[in-house]
């Protein structure tokens, strides 16, 4: 089959391909601080007083629109961008993919100006270090604070022949669902299920719904995942709740036992998500401070609180952030093998 | 929950429901006529301006969007065999040999009456299947997603213009393609030869945009003169007016494919898993395979709009199901949906039918009414559309191109989408020339996943056994079987007469 290409329009083309190329490159791998909102205010010259921040922020978040951290995100950036001198805009960027990797690579790209700010995952996303995936060190984030605890919980499917703790430490096989061990809640079961001796096989998923449907069905025997996910399961009576991992009992669940009275108090730290915004490594001292005041005001806002509902809200300072992280990395070392 | 069935009719007729219900589907059409944009891409851009409204404009605003998209894609689909949305991708395969012929008017016509009546099917499904739906999402598991994958996949088959064989090399060259990426089986990541981007796979998007948009422009660069080839005089009154009547006609006297095209849509829609992209494509191939004097499907045959584009708009009501009832997305834009629902207030999930049964009500209105009107401006503009296919080709094709790469860019933001578009757009000029389908890559690589993923988890559940034992799978595999052996009892049949 001949082609009709004589070389002026070969060579139309090719000036085209590239014209469009070098000019998608250029918008696309410059710099992530100009959100989707293109506000081009000049950078003041360093002068003493710094009138940070003068310009919006973007606050990238690697994970698609509409989960839990995404929900949270948009909830907080009112209050935010409210308790922040200036009232600048916040612009929320979605940037999911590589498991949350191509955003916290974002974060750590942007320039140390304090205009970048990210949403992280914690242990989820220390799993990618510690296997040596990804080449960035989450210890070097300018960490902002701890701004939700996610307690979770094991839940049964209603047609699992297990019914107690003990019946699932003496069966010779519990099929459970997860989204495997990159993320936050696959580590916590397969970690669970060590601690307590639960012979465990995991099936795949590519998220906390499909599980919760697959543990619904009877597929799978157990599922463990934020109580915040799952609650109203338990009140349809599509799940049963078996134990949650709170130091005390949860007022939403008052019938479920603990994993303290269960004896395994020392899966407290490890099974928890902990949502944590941090910002680009190397920004100047008097930026961060003005970030995380203005954070912590938002969180302890009255209009968010209404706002969640009361949901999964804490404030943890820097610090316990970057503690943290540190507890996170030093579990997952010890379960590296098996990652 | 029928209880409030008027009161809910009245909030979204209330001013300022109106406003947003034509707002949203007006950005709805924009967005589905531009390659890479779709539903999932405006109902996340459209989510933070709704975060201050109220939950039943939100609503209005963004299903009305979402709804609109399945349509507007549909119109560069027919005029330059590009699909605006990849559930648009089926219509271009009769679409555009219209449009070669003159009838881009009456095919778009076509394609909106076909839109409009398949999204009220899909509304009037939703509404009778939403108190059972949780019986029918809890019986489809692991073992019945791997067959309808595996149907999907061979009705690649049925697709394949000309050289079955070659259908199947560009089959398994999309399924190899859906391999790439961390696999959640077995935790290896494959092909990814280091490269962060495709960690999570090859993305479906930036490969439709190249196989189709882009290849297609290269070729409108390489051809002379305009897009229809056929004879486009005559009084334009009568062309305007008879392109609208020629439409009408043609969905009208072939309401049964109509309402079988629907309910595939509305079944596919209903499995959470199987995207909705696939809809089109089995809408398609069921009316190849059902329809009297089949010769003519892929060169022009109207029902080839008919099928797909009914297909694609019931299948959003058939995707509201196991969203509504179990908060799992029936398809992408449902995820994106899932989200909006939970800023505002409203916890899809067993609860929900009983806590906001006015704002479920509210939503299947949206889904209709949106559907109507922008069926009406599409089918009003359709004439006018009809223009584009008389612009010299290479004005055409320049604007596509520069579209096509600047929409793949845009749905992420990332400029590796951009150039995979590129070389997918070579890829798909030369399977083009070399007779190789498209639309078999396409389908493969959108189940390719799902097929490999579904089979590891339904042998961990269940072992081998279970494909056979659970009575939905065992039909569905049978029905593969029957489907695929279908093209050779036919020339067998027509070899003994």
């Amino acid at each position: 089959m001949k082609i009709f290409l004589n070389s002026k329009k070969l060579v139309l083309i090719a000036s085209l391909v590239f014209l469009v190329l070098v000019v998608v490159v250029g918008c696309g791998g410059g710099n992530s601080n100009q959100g989707a909102d293109q506000s081009k205010v000049e950078q003041p010259a360093e002068t003493p007083k710094d009138n940070f921040p003068e310009k919006n922020i973007t606050w990238i978040l690697p994970v698609g629109v509409g989960g839990g951290f995404d929900v949270m995100a948009r909830t907080i950036q009112p209050y935010w961008e409210k308790h922040l001198p200036n009232n600048p805009s916040i612009v929320i960027r979605n940037m999911p993919g590589g498991e949350w990797s191509i955003g916290i690579n974002e974060v750590f790209r942007a320039d140390s100006d304090g205009y970048t700010v990210g949403f992280f995952n914690i242990p989820g996303n220390l799993t990618g270090q510690v296997t040596g995936r990804v080449n960035y060190d989450l210890e070097e984030i300018t960490w902002l604070g701890i701004v939700g605890e996610v307690p979770y919980v094991i839940a049964l499917s209603p047609r699992s022949k297990y019914k107690t703790l003990q019946d699932l430490q003496n069966a010779t096989q519990v099929k459970i669902a997860s989204e495997g061990l990159g993320s936050t809640a696959g580590l916590g079961v397969m970690i669970a299920a060590e601690t307590m001796g639960i012979n465990m096989i995991n099936v795949p998923v590519a998220g906390s719904s499909e599980a919760i449907t697959a543990a619904m069905r009877g597929d799978v025997d157990l599922v463990q995942y934020p109580i915040e996910s799952t609650i109203e399961y338990f009140k349809s009576g599509d799940l049963i709740p078996l134990l949650v991992y709170m130091a005390e009992r949860s007022p939403l669940l008052p019938d479920t036992p603990t994993i303290v009275e269960a004896g395994y108090e020392e899966l407290l730290s490890v099974v928890q998500l902990t949502r944590i915004v941090g910002a680009t490594p190397g920004i100047p001292k008097e930026r961060v401070e003005i970030l995380r005041k203005a954070l912590e005001d938002a969180v302890n806002d009255p209009g968010y609180r209404e706002a969640m509902g009361g949901r999964g809200i804490t404030y943890g300072s820097p610090e316990a952030a970057a503690r943290a992280i540190e507890d996170g990395l030093r579990l997952l070392e010890k379960y590296k093998a098996s990652l | 929950m029928y209880e409030s069935a008027l009161d809910s009719l009245i909030t979204l007729f209330t001013w300022p429901g109106p406003l947003y219900l034509v707002l949203g589907s007006l950005i709805g059409i924009l967005f589905g006529i531009l390659p890479g944009l779709g539903g999932p891409q405006v109902v996340a851009l459209l989510l933070p301006l709704t975060i201050g409204m109220d939950a039943s404009h939100a609503i209005i605003l963004l299903i009305g969007a979402m709804a609109a998209t399945a349509f507007g894609g549909s119109i560069p689909a027919i005029l330059i065999n590009t699909p605006g949305t990849a559930t648009n991708a089926a219509t271009c395969l009769d679409g555009f040999p219209l449009a070669r012929q003159g009838k881009a008017g009456m095919a778009i016509a076509t394609a909106g009456i076909s839109s409009a009546l398949g999204a009220i099917f899909g509304a009037i499904v939703l509404t009778l299947i939403l108190p059972m739906g949780r019986q029918i999402v809890l019986a489809m598991s692991f073992a019945e997603y791997f067959m309808m994958a595996v149907m999907g996949i061979a009705v690649i088959v049925l697709v394949s213009r000309g050289s079955i064989w070659k259908g199947i090399i560009a089959g398994l060259v999309g399924f190899m393609l859906s391999s790439v990426g961390y696999d959640p089986v077995t935790g290896i990541v494959r092909y990814t030869f280091g490269v962060n981007y495709l960690y999570e796979g090859v993305k479906l998007m930036p490969v439709l945009i190249g196989l189709f948009a882009i290849a297609e422009s290269i070729e409108l660069f390489i051809e002379k003169g305009k897009i229809t080839k056929g004879e486009v005089g005559g009084n334009p009154f009568r062309n305007y007016f008879g392109g609208i009547k020629d439409g009408f006609k043609a969905v009208f006297s072939n309401l049964s494919l109509l309402i079988r095209s629907s309910f595939v849509g509305v079944v596919i829609g209903v499995i959470p898993g199987v995207g909705g992209a696939v809809a089109n494509f089995m809408a398609y191939v069921q009316a190849q395979q059902t329809c009297k004097n089949n010769e003519n499907f892929g060169k022009g045959d109207i029902r080839g709009v008919i099928a797909p584009e009914s297909a694609n708009n019931s299948k959003d009501g058939g995707a509201l199901v196991p969203t509504l009832i179990f908060g799992i997305p029936g398809s992408i834009e449902m995820a994106v949906l899932l989200g909006a629902l939970t800023i505002h207030g409203i916890t899809p999930g067993p609860q929900l039918m009983l806590n906001n049964p006015s704002l479920i009500l509210i939503l299947i209105y949206t889904l209709v009414i949106g559907n109507i009107f922008v069926s009406t401006v599409g089918v009003l503009a359709a004439p006018l559309l009809f223009r584009v296919t008389t612009i010299p080709t290479t004005y055409v094709a320049a604007t596509v191109f520069t579209i096509a790469i600047i929409g793949a860019y845009a749905t992420d933001g990332i400029y590796y989408d951009a150039i995979v578009t590129v070389i997918f757009g070579i890829v798909g000029f030369t399977m083009k020339k070399l007779g190789f389908s498209r639309i078999a890559l396409v389908i493969a690589l959108m189940l390719g996943q799902l097929a490999q993923k579904s089979f590891h988890q339904a042998l961990i559940v269940g072992g081998p056994s279970i494909f056979f034992t659970r009575p939905i799978s065992l039909i569905l595999f049978i029905g593969t079987v029957v489907v695929l052996s279908l093209p050779f009892i036919q020339s067998r049949k027509k070899g003994e007469r």
